[in-house]
């Protein structure tokens, strides 16, 4: 099974949720796999002593200019979308910052002068502690879209695990790359104007990819969650479960610590949330 | 005119927050939210808008009357973005065109489809423009450099004195839009792991573009041993500390009035020390207040 953790707002809460569900279910014995899919900022990790590591550098094809064979026809700069190759006069130009990997202009050089070559992206680290197996990506700084990192991240979940996916803020293409082929959304949300805002998006983009969907809602008072309880009313979503604003709280994660672990009574809390979860994609 | 971004790597940080308050302090200015994916900067702005305009993308369609189903679309979309049915879809599809470029029959048409826009008022921190991005679009770092661009002509013709932007979270393709070639970036970093974490890695992006970058301390007081790794990542690497700002109580309280710290809040100690930023910011750029 795979549950990612999402939000539109960065900063809600979805690497204390995912870190501390995941602690919980590895200790009361279920097999998990957590895999931290914000490769530009991945942090889940920091909360572990990770042991076993392996590091795998992940590349993305670019084209490469073989010049004795180019007879400077301009066909691939005018396949690019991506203003990655541009011809001016003889010469052809490849800015690989700027490609997407379409393969579309070594596949069209009609003299066989581009061939594929390969840059590399970033990292996909792997380890364990305690059991949980951890992986995650590390994109290398510099470059702009780290989606066949998280393809790589997301292969390395366990079809007889419970895989908890960390995801990316916002709500463009990371996310999407992120959540597709996952069996549930959970969105954690903030009882503020912007987290409404934002969690707003992410439910419309979940929708969207007709995926099922619960809500977390995290830092929660008593007289701000109307403002996000409200709107999911209207879109008929109880919340899964309640995590509230408490300094404690706060400061253990701020020392990586995982709360849950030394706030015990929260144990039963991601328990139970996990079987709700549970019971919505088995059901 | 000068261009400050507000940015961290780390989403929640506080890059609305602290933005939103330079945006309320800096007269002359005007205010640019170029995180398209979560454009929260409106929301306490509140701007009257003056001008909508829609950003759009390439969409491709396959004309299912043409097609004879041979496949080789399928084959090489390095995206996977067409289904076994011939129909693209359009999240994973990166309007690459290599599909149209190769269709024997011609049956992959192309249009635009709108995507989100970018939009322009007067608000009470003076002029503003923000934009938004469908959930799921593409192009988000397009949509930041045209909005930047929009911005800059804004402020060429108001003689601005400069313009601050608010960044998005992360290291990718929109933060890269939103700091390549701006005067200073504003990085904001919450004394948690995780921020130190995240700020190293958007210090490392900012000496990589060659923009200049400083530090502001958000959430301090929340972990001293943190704070102090902080201080000494930033001493280390030569980096100003443009001020500490405290964990604030009255952040959301301030923001579900939709305000500003300092304009909610003016004799706090987070308004104090957000002056003083302000003022080490314009100092260090040699700008006027």
């Amino acid at each position: 099974m795979k549950i990612a953790i999402a939000s539109g707002k960065g900063g809600t809460g979805k690497t204390t949720v995912a870190t501390n569900i995941a602690y919980c279910l590895n200790q009361s014995g279920v097999k998990t796999t957590l895999l931290d899919c914000d490769v530009e900022e991945p942090n889940a990790y920091l909360f572990y002593k990770i042991e076993d590591i392996e590091k795998v550098t992940i590349g993305m094809p670019i084209p490469k200019l073989i010049p004795e064979k180019c007879t400077s026809c301009g066909i691939c700069g005018d396949v690019c979308r991506y203003s990655a190759i541009v011809n001016i006069g003889k010469l052809t130009l490849i800015h690989p910052g700027m490609c997407h990997s379409c393969t579309a202009c070594w596949e069209l050089c009609p003299t066989a002068a581009l061939e594929q070559s390969e840059k590399p992206l970033g990292k996909v680290i792997s380890g364990s502690t305690d059991g949980l197996k951890i992986a995650y990506g590390e994109l290398d700084i510099g470059e702009m879209s780290g989606n066949r990192l998280i393809k790589a991240v997301k292969a390395k979940a366990e079809e007889a695990a419970i895989n908890i996916i960390d995801a990316p803020p916002g709500t463009s293409c990371p996310v999407v790359e992120t959540l597709s082929e996952v069996d549930f959304v959970l969105l954690v949300a903030e009882p503020t104007p912007f987290g409404l805002a934002n969690l707003k998006s992410i439910v419309e983009l979940v929708e969207n990819i007709a995926t099922p969907l619960g809500v977390v809602i995290n830092r929660s008072t008593p007289h701000e969650d109307g403002l996000v309880e409200s709107f999911l009313q209207s879109k008929g979503i109880t919340p899964m479960a309640k995590i509230p604003l408490d300094r404690k709280i706060a400061e253990l994660c701020a020392n990586g610590e995982l709360f849950s672990e030394h706030m015990p009574e929260y144990q039963q809390v991601f328990l139970d949330l996990f079987e709700k979860i549970e019971a919505r994609v088995t059901k | 005119m000068k261009e400050i971004v507000v940015t961290g790597g780390k989403g929640g940080c506080g890059k609305t927050t602290v933005a939103a308050s330079l945006a309320f302090l800096a007269d002359g200015w005007i205010t640019v939210d170029c995180d398209v994916d979560s454009p929260n900067l409106g929301i306490l702005a509140q701007p009257q808008i003056s001008e909508r305009v829609a950003f759009t993308a390439n969409q491709f369609e396959i004309d299912h009357s043409k097609c004879n189903r041979c496949g080789l679309c399928i084959e090489k979309c390095a995206f996977d973005a067409i289904r076994e049915d011939f129909v693209i879809d359009q999240l994973l599809c990166e309007s690459c065109g290599f599909c149209k470029a190769i269709c024997s029959e011609k049956a992959i048409s192309e249009g635009k489809t709108d995507i989100g826009h970018w939009k322009t008022g007067d608000s009470r921190f003076g002029l503003f423009l923000d934009a938004y991005l469908q959930p799921g679009a593409e192009n988000s770092g397009k949509l930041v450099a045209l909005l930047r661009e929009k911005a800059k002509e804004r402020a060429l013709a108001e003689n601005a004195d400069g313009i601050i932007i608010d960044g998005p979270p992360g290291i990718g393709c929109p933060v890269i839009a939103s700091i390549t070639g701006a005067d200073l970036a504003v990085a904001v970093a919450e004394p948690t792991i995780s921020g130190i974490h995240d700020v190293k890695r958007i210090v490392e992006l900012t000496s990589t573009l060659k923009t200049h970058v400083g530090l502001v301390i958000n959430k301090s007081g929340l972990s001293p041993k943190n704070e102090s790794g902080l201080r000494q990542f930033a001493f280390d690497n030569g980096i100003a500390i443009l001020g500490a700002l405290p964990y604030e109580s009255a952040a959301n309280e301030a923001q579900t009035a939709m305000k500003t710290l300092v304009e909610y809040s003016p004799d706090c100690e987070f308004s104090i020390e957000m002056r003083n930023v302000w003022d080490r910011i314009t100092a260090l750029i040699g700008g006027s207040t």
